[in-house]
């Protein structure tokens, strides 16, 4: 009985998350894990994100004018930011599979983003410059409708809507 | 008497032709009439060393040359285990110009020089014409594992190609890999792939495509000089073991 219970607690949680779901939660978090690698391939492929990313919205650079990235994408102010920002979508990644800690991550996030009333737009062209990035970075193990399905769910926790 | 007559007329043609045909002019004439002739025999034996010349194939074509480049230094990293020598890191390929200088993969071709000279953005580097939709690749592909079969054609054909504008550091491809089963019956097996050329491995990485049957993959490595060229793998998708090799030309 327990048991059962057990699989349809879990059978709810997995249908209130819909496409984001507890396996491709941890297929999106194994994938990220090489993808976001180290050191110096880190680095470049943030800069790669953002480069794709002001092609697609070249109005968002406004954004970033507190850190430069109006001025120069590679000073060092911006090139910190966009580190950080890349840090921020590490760790909602990595607690893809702790729902709780993730709920408690992206409130946060949504509380540093509120003030900014950053349109969509932005958000979804940030997601193509990732989702475009990403193959790059891993060749042919990727699977894009997760990615696709996991960042709408991130992005939706920062959003609040 | 009519003999003296005749003398007398002979001589008038005699005196007629010597006025007509000074005999300056006609030295002149023979005189660049023989210059004329030293040059046709110069120009003769020109030819002649011209033809021996060319018996000796001096010229070496450029390709050939590009060629055993490249072969060199696959070498190179091939006979350096350690690569100790090989100061690129994971993630990342070599800029190519004078200094050795390494660049993550991401960010060739995306517009904005990254190496000291900008050869991350050269235009030979960054030429989608490798993958151009109708390119088809093919050689004699010996199976070492996978498949029984002997040596037999295989053929890589690029049915789609296209490059995002925002980041086109990548072309995604998609294609056909057919070889034949049977060469009796000529039965022929085709499986429908998908997957990216990437400018700074210059190499085209393809999988199956989404819901197709089908496990192989195929990886070519244009590392051997050319567009033209290239060194290509069947392998499992999955794992990317090896199955069959070709040495791949273009048709």
């Amino acid at each position: 009985m327990k048991v059962l219970v057990f699989v349809v607690a879990l059978m709810a949680v997995a249908l209130a998350d819909e496409e984001c779901d507890t396996l491709t939660r941890l297929k999106v978090k194994a994938q990220w894990i090489e993808a976001y690698s180290h050191g110096a391939a880190r680095h470049a492929f943030a800069q790669a994100i953002w480069r794709a990313m002001f092609k697609l919205s070249p109005d968002s650079l406004d954004l970033f004018k507190r850190v430069h990235g109006n001025k120069e994408a590679d000073h060092p102010d911006f090139v910190a930011h966009a580190n950080r920002v890349l840090a921020g979508l590490d760790i909602s990644i990595s607690l893809l599979d702790q729902p709780d800690a993730l709920k408690a991550e992206l409130d946060h996030l949504q509380e540093q983003h509120k003030e900014r009333h950053i349109p969509d737009e932005y958000y979804e062209n940030f997601g193509k410059a990732l989702l475009h990035v990403l193959p790059a970075q891993l060749g042919r193990c990727w699977d894009k409708e997760a990615w696709s399905h996991c960042y709408d769910y991130i992005v939706h926790g920062i959003r609040g809507h | 008497s009519s003999s003296s007559i005749m003398w007398y007329l002979l001589l008038l043609v005699a005196l007629a032709s010597a006025a007509i045909d000074d005999p300056k002019a006609r030295r002149t004439a023979y005189h660049v009439k023989s210059q004329n002739l030293h040059l046709d025999d110069i120009l003769e034996q020109l030819h002649e060393l011209e033809e021996e010349f060319e018996d000796r194939e001096l010229e070496v074509d450029e390709k050939e040359v590009r060629m055993l480049k490249a072969r060199i230094s696959n070498l190179e990293d091939e006979l350096d285990p350690d690569h100790a020598h090989a100061h690129c890191e994971e993630h990342e390929a070599e800029c190519g110009g004078d200094v050795p200088e390494c660049i993550s993969e991401l960010l060739f071709c995306d517009g904005v020089d990254d190496c000291n000279h900008g050869e991350d953005e050269d235009d030979d580097r960054c030429d989608p014409e490798v993958v151009h939709i109708g390119s088809s690749f093919s050689g004699i592909a010996t199976w070492g594992a996978c498949e029984n079969f002997p040596p037999h054609n295989a053929v890589v054909t690029i049915t789609a190609a296209e490059q995002s504008e925002y980041y086109p550091s990548y072309v995604r491809v998609k294609g056909i890999l057919s070889f034949e089963e049977d060469d009796h019956t000529h039965k022929i097996k085709t499986y429908q792939l998908r997957g990216i050329y990437s400018f700074a491995r210059h190499a085209l990485m393809m999988g199956p495509e989404k819901g197709k049957e089908g496990h192989y993959g195929v990886k070519c490595d244009f590392n051997l000089g050319d567009n033209d060229h290239a060194d290509c793998h069947i392998v499992l998708a999955d794992s990317r073991d090896e199955c069959a090799h070709f040495r791949a030309d273009r048709y």
